[in-house]
């Protein structure tokens, strides 16, 4: 069983963007759990942990795209939750559904942290790998391995990595675009009605108590509004504005300035 | 924070994270550990020529003791005196230990951990000695540069500690003198602001680059810590690492100067920001819009989707100022705004703008440069 890990993307805290579903990163987990699923022969399961209205869209976007199961986690308190109530949430959910392979994005697109993927590998005691490019399978026997390859800091590296796992994919770059959707715009053109095969779990059928997770509340950090900004000082030209950058040291003097002193 | 070294010394993103960690030591009157990944201690100095990371560590106000004193050696030298293997010290790279000693560490911590000299630095390699020498430092905060190696250590330690996270953050000073680590999120409308004084547990934050180091430290203190972590079996690496062709994008977290195009500069005028770039001895760096336009590759994308930037100077030509584009930018940088429409919001976010069309303005700035 391959479980992907998907949150809709907010264009403001619980406002979901209406014109894009998923941020880059989940998209290219969608993505490549899909593939992974059919060239495995594996079940693919879609999980979101938040409210209907939020990620039902993604989860019937999911189960569009070819997921073999949708399943969402709805409770009261989710939202105030940080990183690792998060992942504690979704280290149940992955061993309620009993998955050895687990896709998330590299961070989403609005939070960013990075944190939730290898929080969970933590929490379910798997090996991850984050900033993932692309993802193979290998027969090993009865052991389910994986080759995968990593981008990060300027390298290509291979590793060969042994189930249980997670693994968090590095956002697609972007594509000058043409025009024409690819398999992924493809999804996103899901209808807003949730498919009656979401399956819709508590806390509760998660055998976790709200009280084991409540000390992770309000510790991801206060959200405050962006103050509105200043107004630049606008030069009056081109010499103007070479000026004022080479009196506050921005721009190096010219070099006739520099042969005359 | 966390930091890959560079030859034998601290990388630049080490240094300009081990300067955070400095200052919010100095102001919690902590200290300072420097934590160092290094093979084993039984090889010669040589050996250290590639370390992995160098992730510091922040202690409470006096040095902890070690919980399992038994498991980890213990073993304060001299940075004066690093070659001396004769008492069973290990040698150990002098020039690193001295450059993290100036740059802010008051103790600099070796830990053993079975990596390989040419082995990517991940969790499945250092984690478990890492998670080590905070179960032996039981440190209040654990600050990593925010890199790529970074973001696959730092949460996962964030986990095991059971710790607040913030990713990418700028530390701030609160209105009670207390450390603030704050953070856009939502496109760049927001912020999140977490403050250490809050937590009742420890924290480990990722600091992006760029920041000056902390200069006029004295010699550190060496420890060396040989806990038998061990690496996990189940990731192993297969052949060696290729150049990633996207790699040339990496310039821009470090480039002091970077100018920026957006969805307003034509195909046309796209090289005459490569000419104005090269008069500043900066980098090219584009918005997502500008990439969609195919005007610029996918890996100079700068963003909160994409790259994080910290430049001493930041030329925007004919893009809009949009949160997602200049949320990924430091609030250090000093922001220079080309636009064409005095109303576009880049106005607002910038300290010094110039209205005019790329077109024109540029080919001017070129001639001011002497560079036309
Ligand atoms: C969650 C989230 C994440 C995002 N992440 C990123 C990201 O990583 N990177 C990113 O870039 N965007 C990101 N975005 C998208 C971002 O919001 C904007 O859509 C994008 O940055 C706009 O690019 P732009 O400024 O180049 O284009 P525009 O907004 O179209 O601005 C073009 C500007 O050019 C000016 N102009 C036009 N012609 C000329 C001319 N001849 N001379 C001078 N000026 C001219 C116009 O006046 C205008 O101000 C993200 C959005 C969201 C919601
Ligand atoms: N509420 C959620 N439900 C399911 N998966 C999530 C949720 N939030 C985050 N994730 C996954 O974790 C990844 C990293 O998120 P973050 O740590 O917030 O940057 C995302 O790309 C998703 O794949």
């Amino acid at each position: 069983m391959i479980a992907i890990l998907l949150r809709r993307l907010q264009s403001r805290p619980s406002a979901s963007a209406d014109d894009q579903v998923l941020g880059r990163c989940e998209r290219g987990a969608l993505t490549a759990a899909l593939a992974l699923g059919s060239a495995m022969n594996k079940q693919t399961i879609a999980i979101a942990v938040g409210p209907a209205r939020r990620e039902d869209r993604v989860l019937a976007m999911a189960l569009r795209g070819g997921a073999s199961r949708a399943v969402r986690v709805s409770d009261e308190g989710l939202e105030d939750l940080d990183y690792l109530g998060l992942a504690q949430v979704l280290a149940a959910t992955i061993k309620w559904v009993g998955a050895s392979i687990v896709l998330c994005g590299d961070r989403s697109e609005e939070e960013g942290t990075g944190a939730v993927g290898p929080a969970v590998a933590e929490l379910i005691g798997a090996a991850h790998l984050t900033s993932i490019a692309s993802i193979k399978s290998e027969s090993n026997g009865a052991r389910t391995m994986l080759l995968v390859e990593r981008v990060a800091g300027g390298t290509r590296e291979r590793f060969r990595i042994e189930a249980p796992v997670v693994l968090c994919m590095r956002p697609p770059l972007v594509r000058p675009r043409t025009g024409t959707g690819d398999t992924t715009e493809e999804l996103t053109r899901t209808p807003r009605n949730a498919p009656s095969s979401i399956e819709e779990l508590d806390l509760g059928r998660l055998g976790l108590e709200a009280r084991a997770i409540g000390h992770r509340r309000g510790t991801a950090g206060r959200l405050r509004p962006v103050r509105g900004p200043r107004r630049a000082a606008v030069a009056s030209s081109a010499a103007d504005l070479i000026r004022r950058l080479r009196a506050d040291h921005l721009v190096p003097p010219a070099r006739v300035d520099e042969e005359a002193s | 924070m966390h930091i890959e070294a560079d030859g034998e010394r601290p990388s630049a993103a080490a240094l300009s994270a081990l300067g955070d960690a400095r200052r919010i030591a100095s102001s919690l009157g902590a200290v300072v550990y420097a934590v160092v990944i290094v093979p084993g201690f039984d090889q010669g100095r040589r050996s250290y020529s590639r370390l992995p990371t160098i992730p510091p560590v922040i202690g409470g106000g006096s040095t902890p003791k070690p919980s399992r004193a038994p498991s980890a050696t213990i073993a304060p030298s001299s940075p004066s005196s690093p070659d001396d293997t004769a008492d069973g010290n290990p040698d150990v790279p002098d020039e690193l230990i001295e450059e993290l000693g100036k740059g802010g560490a008051d103790k600099v911590v070796l830990v053993a951990a079975p990596i390989a000299l040419d082995e990517p630095p991940v969790w499945a390699t250092i984690g478990a000695a890492l998670a080590g020498a905070c179960e032996e430092l039981r440190p209040a905060l654990v600050v990593f540069a925010a890199t790529a190696v970074g973001a696959d250590i730092a949460p996962r330690l964030a986990a095991r500690l059971g710790a607040a996270f913030a990713a990418h953050c700028v530390v701030e000073t609160g209105p009670r003198g207390e450390v603030v680590f704050s953070r856009k999120v939502y496109g760049g409308g927001f912020r999140r602001r977490l403050a250490l004084d809050d937590l009742d547990r420890a924290a480990v934050v990722t600091v992006p680059p760029g920041h000056a180091p902390a200069r006029g430290g004295s010699d550190a203190e060496i420890l060396m810590f040989e806990l038998g972590a061990k690496r996990d079996a189940r990731v192993e690496r297969v052949g060696g690492d290729e150049r990633d062709p996207t790699a040339d994008g990496l310039a821009l977290e470090q480039a002091r100067v970077i100018v920026t195009g957006g969805a307003g500069v034509a195909a046309s005028a796209w090289p005459l920001l490569e000419k104005l770039a090269a008069a500043l001895g900066g980098e090219v760096g584009a918005t997502r819009a500008a990439c969609e336009r195919g005007l610029a590759p996918a890996a100079r994308e700068i963003g909160l989707g994409a790259r994080y930037v910290a430049p001493v100077l930041y030329v925007v030509c004919g893009a809009s100022g949009s949160a997602g584009h200049l949320g990924a930018v430091s609030p250090d940088a000093e922001i220079v705004a080309i636009d064409r429409d005095p109303e576009a919001p880049i106005f607002r976010a910038a300290s010094y703008g110039l209205i005019g069309s790329i077109e024109d303005v540029v080919p001017k700035l070129l001639a001011e440069l002497g560079a036309s």
